[in-house]
């Protein structure tokens, strides 16, 4: 059960890192990850004197009924020991819904082992694979759960050696997703072995589990367990005894997932790309408590009264109140006011944090998700860890506003505090019309975040419709236009042309970016993406929405002076298109010659910008343009008898099957539909299945509406955004 | 017929021509953008019993070009611009439009910075060396400085024209001004170098102090517009006005002096 510990007991277990484990749990939606992070809360939390003190009046079961706890808190730390020793193993929240990849590949980054849970009934899933995947790719070594082994008993009433059939299954498609995914050195390293307790079977629900040796020491088998749910739940209390979720889990967490220093020597080459030879990379490797400060936050989160809390991992150094430390993303330097660790799921205050550990800390209040914090005398030279590479992009938004008028200031600071908190959350206001729009990856992820203003903030919301998020692209390459300034002072030579899918993957990768060493990025352009040298060479920007700006002047008078404003007009043009005023993608412009005035007031912002974004959205409107809409992949395990169905349903909805596999007497259809034809697929295909369907979505592209329809969309997008409905034309941005 | 017309500073510079012009205009249009400028009430006291509009950049610029000299080619179409009306060359792309189109158009001069800042602070208009102007851009500072460093390297003076960006309502003040030069100074000359700031010049509230470049920023000044003459090489009539017609410290006036005779 709990343990009740003084904070200064489990700060010594932290210094020695061989007794720290860090893991996460990765599970496809309802296969039991909220279910085991609350069952191991509940039979291993950790809690100081302190609270215990006050908790006990409530009852610990009574905090365990508080599930948002589990929920809310960034991390969970639980207590160990194994073979006599203690241990401090700390769960680091990852958001279970496929809306909330870009929170869960950052907590990756902190962890070194997962726990994956797959439901024993309907094995491995999309989203299964996609964070197995990712964590692969992390180098976070996974261990398996295989949950809700009782539905195989009560529902599906399977014999024994069909219970093991199912389960041999599951443990073969994972280590075939190992081997496929896993880092080279450890594809055969890592591959799962029941008889060596690497596979945990159990119910978290019902809190027993038991590994392949745990069972054959105790004695257990499967024949048992049937016979325990045959008999009913009076009888489960013996199977918890004598197998203890909490202790076949973490027993294998301490086993087999590596310790914060044995992972961060091979991990820190993976994670962050600075020079592996200098001394900070030295300190991080070797988990050095005395090397330069870096941590990364993973999460940031808005606690009522201390403020903001940012959450991380202390790769190196230590973290200690009192001390001014660089944000390198932010660039700036803040001072941290408390440092602090989780005892179960509260934070307490500690002295100082050291490398391997989780830390709290209070007063880094402009740090995000993703941020790195270093010591200021490593400022100058600190790469920060790898921006993180999004798998799913906003593309759905809602209008909100309080149901009460007077709820108004206090909903902008709760959008603040959400969007703080998620950062894949965008609010943005509406300058013309006052609204406030909130803009996330799917219907469920904005669904999720109204839920939370209400539950959190106590907030009731009116919401529009969702509207899909478009972007505007071309689809062949423009002539030269002249961009003049309103003042006539200034002219601008530029074309636009698309990006070719080469180049738009490795912008979407990060492998190409806006400040890595242009020299590199060249060379990479050149070899992967069949770019031109010199145009490689001379790349100034790469936006957010893949957009590249090219300069290929020469002896321009001046430019230099204007660069930045040239790129920030640039920037504004691609954030709204001239068709519909959605976000640019995939287009490159190039500046051919200029002409800029000598004096700098009459070639600022007010000049330039409109320079730019005129000859801009000329080429664009003269290279075929076109709205490229969200696409969703769908995967869909469904009964055979039901394929047919379910192809009509998604042909009507102007999507396509891409393939159709069969597993067992299961078929798994994956194929693709528009967002916009999405948000009543859930209904339609349960009714068209009686239910039996089941299915996972993702993001998985852009792709060019049908010409057949682009025109209405146009007008219809213009008109909601209070345009005239007709795109403006070429003319329009071109001067006498 | 389009008719430029420089107001100067004050409604008191308004020149004879200048008002015949006006009465005589079918339509007006006062730039309100470019510049400073207080007596508009009396400006709209002028015109108000005709057609007249408060222009924006919109109106003037861009695509409001067009539109103003189409309308010129029917009346008699008046743009009141503070200063004059094409030192600052804004509005020059107006007067070129309407020559191509083959409108007719007037310059009515005004007082202009360009001349009275020489004129009221004794420096000789003769080693004028580039003018520039210091705006909010972050880009332009360093720009700056070396233009300033180019003039003095050639002896000559700088007139350091500050940004007014009236649409935001903010113009940039010498301290803030001397604050963003000497920081942007790599070189690290300009502070023990003397300049002039140039408060509300032509204003009622006209104020003019030469000091140091570090010490400008320690005066009280009126509101801006404000500018900044940082000199060149110095004649010795030239240090005798900055003492007598700018205020400049008896300290740094015997330092100049001394070294000049």
């Amino acid at each position: 059960m709990v343990k009740y510990k003084q904070t200064s007991d489990v700060l010594k277990i932290m210094k020695n890192l061989e007794q720290v484990r860090n893991i996460g749990i990765t599970a496809h939606v309802d296969h039991g990850k909220t279910t085991l992070s609350d069952s191991l809360l509940a039979m291993a939390g950790l809690l100081s004197e302190k609270i215990a003190g006050q908790a006990l009046a409530l009852d610990y079961l009574d905090i365990e009924q508080k599930r948002q706890m589990t929920v809310k808190a960034a991390n969970v730390s639980l207590y160990h020991e194994y073979k006599g020793k203690p241990y401090v193993i700390n769960l680091i929240d990852t958001p279970g819904h496929v809306d909330f990849q870009s929170k869960t590949i950052r907590a990756l980054r902190v962890i070194d082992g997962a726990i994956v849970v797959v439901d024993a009934v309907e094995g491995v899933m999309t989203q299964t694979e996609m964070y197995l995947r990712v964590a692969l790719e992390e180098m976070v070594r996974p261990v398996l759960f295989i949950n809700k082994i009782d539905r195989l008993i009560k529902e599906l009433k399977l014999s024994p050696s069909e219970i093991q059939q199912r389960l041999v299954q599951i443990i073969k498609d994972i280590n075939t997703l190992i081997a496929e995914y896993a880092e080279k050195e450890f594809r055969s390293a890592w591959q799962l072995d029941p008889a060596k307790g690497q596979v945990i079977f159990g119910s978290a629900r019902d809190r027993w589990g038991f590994s392949v040796p745990m069972a054959q020491q105790k004695g257990i088998k499967f024949s048992d367990v049937v016979d325990v749910y045959q008999r009913g739940k009076e009888a489960l209390p013996e199977l918890q005894k004598i197998a203890p979720l909490h202790e076949a889990i973490l027993d294998a967490v301490v086993k087999y997932v590596p310790n914060p220093r044995e992972a961060q020597a091979y991990r820190i080459k993976k994670i962050w790309h600075g020079d592996l030879n200098s001394p900070v990379a030295k300190a991080m490797l070797e988990a050095d408590p005395n090397g330069p400060l870096v941590m990364l936050v993973n999460d940031v989160r808005v606690d009522p009264h201390a403020g903001l809390v940012a959450t991380g991992r202390v790769y190196s150094g230590t973290v200690r109140a009192g001390e001014e430390l660089w944000l390198v993303n932010a660039r700036m330097k803040q001072r941290v006011l408390q440092v602090g660790l989780y005892m179960g799921p509260y934070r307490e205050l500690a002295d100082e944090i050291s490398a391997g550990n989780i830390a709290a800390v209070l007063g880094l209040d402009k740090a995000r998700s993703g941020e790195t914090v270093c010591s200021l005398e490593v400022k100058d030279t600190m790469t920060p860890f790898e921006k993180l590479r999004m798998i799913t992009e906003s593309v759905v938004t809602v209008a909100v506003e309080p149901k009460d008028p007077s709820q108004l200031t206090k909903l902008i600071d709760a959008l603040h505090k959400l969007s703080i908190e998620d950062p894949s959350l965008i609010v943005k206001i509406n300058e013309e019309t006052g609204e406030f729009l909130l803009s996330g990856v799917g219907t469920l992820h904005i669904e999720i975040a109204l839920t939370l203003l209400k539950d959190l903030y106590g907030l009731d919301v009116v919401a529009t419709p969702p509207v899909i998020v478009y972007r505007e692209s071309i689809r062949a390459s423009s002539r030269v236009f002249e961009g003049k300034s309103p003042n006539k002072h200034n002219k601008l030579y530029i074309s636009v042309a698309p990006l070719d899918e080469n180049t738009i993957r490795l912008i979407q990768d990060r492998i190409v970016t806006e400040d890595m060493d242009p020299r590199d990025r060249a060379k990479i352009l050149r070899e992967q993406a069949g770019w031109d040298a010199d145009e490689a060479r001379r790349i100034w920007a790469i936006d957010d929405n893949i957009n590249v700006f090219v300069d290929m002047t020469s002896g321009v008078q001046y430019l230099r002076d204007v660069k930045d404003t040239i790129l920030q007009g640039f920037r504004l043009a691609m954030r709204e298109g001239p068709l519909a005023m959605e976000p640019v993608r995939g287009v490159k412009v190039i500046l051919h010659d200029a002409v800029i005035h000598e004096d700098p007031a009459h070639r600022g912002p007010a000049q330039l910008f409109p320079a730019v974004r005129n000859a801009i959205y000329a080429g664009m409107l003269t290279s075929r343009p076109t709205l490229l809409e969200p696409i969703l992949k769908l995967d869909i395990r469904t009964p055979m008898e039901f394929i047919g169905n379910i192809s009509t349903i998604i042909t009507k909805k102007r999507g396509r099957l891409i393939e159709v596999q069969q597993l067992g007497n299961l078929s798994r259809i994956i194929a693709e539909i528009p967002v916009s034809e999405s948000f009543t697929i859930a209904e339609e295909l349960r009714s068209a299945t009686a239910g039996k369907a089941i299915w996972g979505q993702e993001f998985s592209r852009w792709a060019p509406v049908p010409d057949s329809i682009l025109t209405d969309l146009i007008a219809k997008i213009r008109e909601r955004k209070g345009l005239k409905p007709e795109p403006p034309k070429p003319e329009d941005f071109l001067g006498p | 017929m389009l008719i430029l017309i420089g107001l100067g500073m004050k409604f008191e510079d308004l020149t004879l021509e200048a008002v015949d012009y006006i009465k005589g205009a079918d339509v007006v249009y006062i730039d309100t953008y470019t510049n400073i400028y207080e007596d508009y009430n009396k400006l709209i006291d002028l015109v108000k019993s005709k057609e007249y509009k408060l222009a924006s950049r919109s109106d003037l610029e861009g695509e409001g070009i067009s539109r103003i000299v189409e309308e010129a080619s029917r009346k008699n179409v008046a743009i009141l611009v503070p200063g004059d009306p094409l030192i600052a060359t804004t509005h020059e792309a107006l007067r070129v439009e309407a020559a191509r189109k083959g409108v007719k158009v007037v310059v009515v001069n005004g007082l202009s910075i360009a001349t009275l800042a020489f004129s009221r602070t004794g420096l000789h208009f003769y080693k004028l060396g580039r003018t520039i102007t210091l705006t909010y851009n972050k880009e332009s500072a360093e720009y700056v400085v070396n233009a300033i460093y180019d003039n003095i390297s050639r002896g000559l003076h700088t007139l350091v024209l500050l940004d007014i960006k009236v649409e935001e309502s903010r113009a940039m003040s010498i301290p803030e001004a001397v604050g963003i030069l000497l920081e942007s100074d790599k070189r690290g000359l300009l502070g023990e170098r003397v300049a002039v700031g140039i408060a509300r010049l032509g204003f009622r509230d006209e104020f003019i102090v030469a000091d140091l470049t570090r010490n400008l920023g320690n005066y009280a000044y009126p509101p801006p517009p404000h500018s900044i003459i940082i000199p060149g090489d110095l004649h010795f009539m030239e240090v005798e006005s900055l003492r007598y017609n700018c205020r400049l410290p008896i300290g740094v006036y015997e330092k100049l002096a001394g070294r000049r005779i």
